[in-house]
Formats: C-alpha cells, sequence, structure tokens
C-alpha cells in the first residue's frame, strides 16, 4: 500500500509578493509567511498567465493556459479540474472559500469537490447583506466621492463613484458588528480549515484548497473597527478612511497622502492574512500533518494601488493591464524532501504547480493528459536550474505579454479586431475611448456611454465594477533588470528586440492555440 | 499530452520544400499535408512546429502522409489555384485531390479530423 500523501494548496488573493518580507517587503509585516520560505522553496519568479480572478481559478484547476482559449467565463465540460482527476484517485478533495467569484451562478468553479464551505458577503456576492439594516456604519465616514460635470454643467457622481458605494452598502451591513481581526473572513477561513485538517479521514489523502478572498479590496483592515487602534503602518494619518476606494485612476480622486494610507490598509490586511494563515500553517504542524503533506502558498495576482511601480496610475483591476505589480506573484512550496530556505530563481508559470501537485499526490500521468504546465520536482529537487526560458501573460482578448529573463514585451490587441476575435471564446466588452471627453463612435454623449457601460457589467472581465477595457495606445518593451516594475517603455530604443519579442509571443500563442481541448470555439 | 518545455531552440522540421512545378506531382498520391507559409511569419514559424509535433501523435503516427510546404512568396500559381487567402493555410490531399483546407489557427483536433 502506498504512502499517505497530502496536499494543502492556499490562495490569498490579491496578495502583493514584494509586500512579503520573505520576498524583500521592509516594513509589511509577514512573519508566518517568512518562516514557511525558511522551511520551504522560495519560487522569485512566478507569474500567472491569465487574468484575473476565474481565469487564475481555470488554470489552476485545470494545469492549462487559459489565455489563448477562454477569459473570464464558467468552467466547462471540456475543462478537466483535479476534484475531477482525483475522484476517480480515492483522493478527499476540499474547498474553503470566500471568493465570491467562485461561488458564481451556474460557473461551476466548485464542481467535484467533496467537501466545499462557502463564506458568503465577499467582493461580487455583497448584496447578500445588502437589505439588512444598517445601524452602526456610516457611508460618508468611508466613501470619498468623485463627480464630473455633464453636459447641462451639472456636478453628478461619477459611474465608478457610485459603483463603489453600491459595493459598500452590503459591506456596511455585514462588517458593522466587526470588533477585532478574528471578525475578518480570512480568521473564518483559516477556523473552517483548521476543522477540516482535525476531522479529515487520515486513512486516505486528501486535497485541500483554502482560497482566501483576503487581502482583496475592500481593504477595512482591523484597524477600521476598533476604536483604540489605529492602522499599524500609519498611524499618525488623520484623514478619511477610504477602505473600498473608486476604481479608476488614483489622480482623479485621491490625494498622494490618501493613497499612502490605502496602501497602509492594504498592508495591515496582509498582515491580518499571514497572521491567521500562520494559524493553518501551525495546526499542521501540530496535526503531524508535515511529514506526508504538501503545502503551497501562492497568489492569483498583485494589486494596482496607484502611481509607478504601485499601479501605473490606477486604483483596483479597472485596467486589463498585465504589468509587474498585478502579474508576478509569490509562490512557496514546503514538502518532505525539498531543501528548507532554497530559492528559486528561474522563470515559472503559474499553471506549473499543478501538475507538481499532481505528481506529489502519486496520481499516474495518464490521468492528467490535458496538463500543459511543468512538473516543477526536478527544479524544486535542484535537478534541472530552469523550466522555461519564457512565459506568457495576459487578460484573454484584451492584451498578451512575453516575458523573458531581461526582457517583457506587452502587446495590446487591436480593439476594432475583438468583433471577430480569432482567440475564440466571446468577445464580452466594447472598447470606449474616455480621454479628454471623447466617446466611441455611435454613441451620442456621455451619459449615454455611461449607461452602456454599466449594461456591459453583465460581460465580466473582472470583479471590479467599474472598469474599462481602456488600455495604451502603443506596445510596451520593457527592461528588467533596470526597470523591473515596467515605468519605462523602450520600445523606441530597441525596435530589433521588440520584434523579436513580439514574433515569439505570436508564434507561443498559436502554438498554444492548436492545443485547445474545447469542442466549442 | 507530454509535458514539455517552453525554451528558444528549434525543433527539427522534417517537411519537404515544394514548388510551383513539383507540387502537382508532389501531392498526386497518397495523404500529403501542405502547407503555404511565408518568410518571417511567426505564425507560420508556429504552424511548422505543430504539424512536426502532429506528425508523432498517435491519429498521424500509423498512417503515411507526404509533409509538404510550399512558400507562398515565389509560387503564384499554386497559391492562386488552392484558393489560398491567409497563410498561414494547411491543405489536405487525397491522391491528388483537395480534401481539407484551413487557414489561421488550426489545432490538433483540427488536423486529426482532416486526416481521418
Amino acid at each position: 500500500m502506498k504512502q499517505i500523501k497530502n496536499v494543502v494548496f492556499i490562495m490569498c488573493d490579491s496578495l502583493q509578493w514584494h509586500y512579503m518580507g520573505c520576498y524583500g517587503g521592509k516594513w509589511c509585516k509577514t512573519p508566518n509567511f517568512d518562516r514557511l520560505a525558511r522551511e520551504g522553496v522560495t519560487f522569485e519568479n512566478v507569474y500567472s498567465e491569465g487574468l484575473p480572478t476565474i481565469p487564475v481559478r481555470r488554470a489552476l484547476m485545470t494545469g492549462r493556459y487559459t489565455l489563448p482559449y477562454r477569459g473570464w467565463s464558467p468552467l466547462e465540460l471540456d475543462d478537466t479540474t483535479i476534484a475531477d482527476i482525483l475522484w476517480r484517485h480515492s483522493t478527499y478533495s476540499g474547498l474553503i472559500t470566500d471568493t465570491a467569484v467562485m461561488h458564481l451562478p451556474k460557473y461551476g468553479y466548485q464542481r467535484g469537490f467533496d467537501f466545499v464551505y462557502n463564506l458568503r458577503g465577499h467582493d461580487d456576492d455583497n448584496h447578500y447583506y445588502a437589505e439588512d439594516p444598517i445601524y452602526h456604519l456610516k457611508m460618508e465616514d468611508y466613501h470619498k466621492p468623485a463627480y464630473r460635470t455633464d453636459e447641462n454643467g451639472d456636478q453628478v457622481e461619477e459611474m465608478w463613484s457610485q459603483f463603489s458605494k453600491d459595493e459598500m452598502v452590503g459591506y456596511l451591513a455585514q462588517r458593522q458588528y466587526w470588533r477585532t481581526d478574528e471578525d475578518q473572513n480570512v480568521a473564518h477561513i483559516a477556523k473552517q480549515s483548521i476543522r477540516f485538517l482535525e476531522e479529515i479521514d487520515r486513512n486516505k489523502p486528501f486535497f485541500l484548497w483554502i482560497d482566501s478572498f483576503d487581502p482583496h479590496e475592500p481593504w477595512d483592515a482591523p484597524s477600521i473597527y476598533d476604536p483604540d487602534k489605529k492602522c499599524p503602518y500609519d498611524p499618525d494619518y488623520d484623514g478619511q478612511e477610504i477602505w473600498n476606494p473608486v476604481s479608476t485612476y488614483a489622480d482623479n480622486v485621491y490625494t498622494d497622502r490618501e493613497m499612502e494610507h490605502i496602501r497602509a490598509l492594504y498592508a495591515e490586511k496582509v498582515t491580518n492574512v499571514d497572521k491567521w494563515i500562520g494559524k493553518v500553517l501551525d495546526r499542521i504542524r501540530t496535526l503531524g500533518l508535515e511529514h506526508n503533506t504538501m503545502i503551497v502558498l501562492m497568489a492569483d495576482h498583485g494589486e494596482p494601488l496607484g502611481n509607478g511601480a504601485h499601479g501605473h496610475g490606477i486604483v483596483r483591476k479597472c485596467r486589463p493591464w498585465p504589468y509587474e505589480e498585478l502579474v508576478h506573484v509569490p509562490m512557496i512550496v514546503k514538502a518532505p524532501g525539498l531543501e528548507a530556505g532554497k530559492r528559486i530563481p528561474g522563470l515559472v508559470q503559474n499553471i506549473d504547480i499543478s501538475p507538481t501537485m499532481m505528481e506529489w499526490l502519486q496520481v499516474p500521468k495518464e490521468s492528467w493528459p490535458d496538463m500543459q504546465g511543468e512538473n516543477l520536482w526536478p527544479l524544486m529537487k535542484g535537478e534541472v536550474d530552469k523550466v522555461r526560458d519564457y512565459l506568457i501573460t495576459g487578460f484573454f482578448g484584451q492584451s498578451w505579454s512575453l516575458i523573458t529573463e531581461d526582457w517583457s514585451y506587452i502587446h495590446w490587441l487591436n480593439p476594432v479586431a475583438l468583433e471577430n476575435t480569432e482567440a475564440g471564446g466571446k468577445t464580452m466588452f466594447e472598447v470606449y475611448d474616455i480621454e479628454e471627453g471623447e466617446v466611441s463612435e455611435g454613441i451620442s454623449d456621455s451619459q449615454t456611454m455611461f449607461d452602456k457601460i454599466k449594461k456591459q457589467q453583465e460581460n465580466q472581465w473582472t470583479c471590479v465594477p467599474g472598469s474599462l477595457t481602456e488600455v495604451p495606445a502603443e506596445d510596451g518593451l520593457y527592461n528588467r533588470h533596470s526597470d523591473p516594475f515596467q515605468l519605462e517603455n523602450v520600445i523606441k530604443q530597441h525596435p530589433e528586440k521588440a520584434r523579436e519579442l513580439y514574433d515569439k509571443l505570436r508564434e507561443f500563442m498559436m502554438e498554444l492555440k492548436a492545443e485547445s481541448i474545447y469542442t466549442t470555439t | 499530452m507530454p509535458c514539455r518545455p517552453y525554451f528558444f531552440h528549434e525543433e527539427p522540421l522534417m517537411f519537404t520544400e515544394i514548388t510551383d512545378d513539383t507540387f502537382d506531382r508532389s501531392v498526386a498520391g497518397g495523404l500529403n499535408i501542405v502547407l503555404f507559409y511565408k518568410d518571417q511569419c511567426p505564425f507560420c514559424k508556429a504552424m511548422k512546429k505543430i504539424i512536426t509535433k502532429f506528425a508523432d501523435r498517435p491519429a498521424a503516427a500509423d498512417k503515411s502522409i507526404g509533409y509538404f510546404q510550399i512558400n507562398r512568396e515565389g509560387n503564384p500559381k499554386a497559391t492562386e489555384a488552392m484558393g489560398v487567402e491567409r497563410i498561414p493555410a494547411v491543405i489536405v490531399f487525397r491522391d491528388g485531390e483537395k480534401i481539407h483546407a484551413k487557414s489561421g489557427d488550426v489545432t490538433y483536433r483540427d488536423l486529426e479530423r482532416m486526416i481521418a
């Protein structure tokens, strides 16, 4: 009888890699993540291939690229997930989550798991509490509205400002009863995860997927609800506590000081996630599970949080821009037999973890033939020093990017061509050029444009309301050594390199498209 | 399908280069796949790799298939005769008769159907 081997896969949505101490973060405290890094293997260059939240879930569940095939859309019968596979291999699968978009009706992302726990009310699920009376919190204490002047010269609230308020109604109703960090969503997820680990039958292998939506916005960190606490990362701030910022350009709404505080609140959420996930890691150890359990900690993406390297000017994922602060993700793996404290600089695509976990779980390779990720065991054991020369990232139908060790190249897909996209899948949006009040062809005034955009939100490509499919006019080439956060586009200075990478990107995307497993386009 | 590394090195290709002059006799007998391409086209480069990999897949490996490539530039007769507008274009022949054609994206499943 083969040895029992388990996996605990921990996803923390929107966890910025460079905020973490183990990745060189200097001010945001993450002692438990740092401890895991000292005990495990830390990957320094992991990139999610398709953004944002839902494509990443599909990618990791199937071990397949999504960028050539699918965007924000339901799982299909042609998709074969880890849960689907494990059913055949006597492995108990569990999903514990508050990631609302994994629970969207008819999306099916919870398909096949033996045990599922959903914590309601987060993100797209904020409507869950929206009908409840609000006694104890006031919207105006936390929401800074943004206005524009309409055609009649009247001041009206910006669409994305209204969207932020709409989100907050449910949050305020739910969170008016919060007092301490133990009330935060991640604490409930951690407690439920510990309960699962304590009660699971250890005579069979298990695969536990913990999907903590924290530290995704809203960034109402513990200090918001505790009158005796100040945000530990910005205790001297005396301005408005803005924890669900408007999803637009930072300079349109917020002062630099306000953005600084928003980032401090985000960091406080990160520290709270570290604390509660740390309790899960502790419990794995005290239950004696470390000797046969592979632990994976990773994020799906980072978070745009303002100007420059913080977010290229935007707040929240309201544009399909695959820049470093969004697409570079942390990943730490701990398992018996791996060298403690090892760091791996080689390029790794997020989907590589999927076949890696399947191998650990001793599932034969013929049971997962569709997976495209690279098995990372040889890399983790030091048998090879890399598995890739390049990788990809982007938003389906909107942006593609190729990343090598030295360069990154971002290609903005022609918005006109999106109506007849060769990428297959669904064209879920239209492009509006909103610079300097311009409106797209056929739209007579900006109110009609905004109404159309609001209606368009039914065709979702991100969980951030008010997002627009607005992209830069020119492709970007960036030197990863001198400009890792892609602030200086050097495409004009290096046209041959740009051409080489652009050609490589298109060649690779075509190769991947040939590997489509979908029976419908 | 087996995992394979994503590296920049070129994979060996097994196409026979044909021209306007040799086109008809090349596809005259048996099952043949012809790729219309042009130089400096990344999609064509990808298509060559795709067909090369396809040749090793079970659906193709147990068949006797001729693999040919023809540069659209410099071979206008065959290009026009086959009605090729967009490239890369993949055309399948059986005993000289064109039985399937596809331009642009082609999946491995498409290719399996085309030679079935």
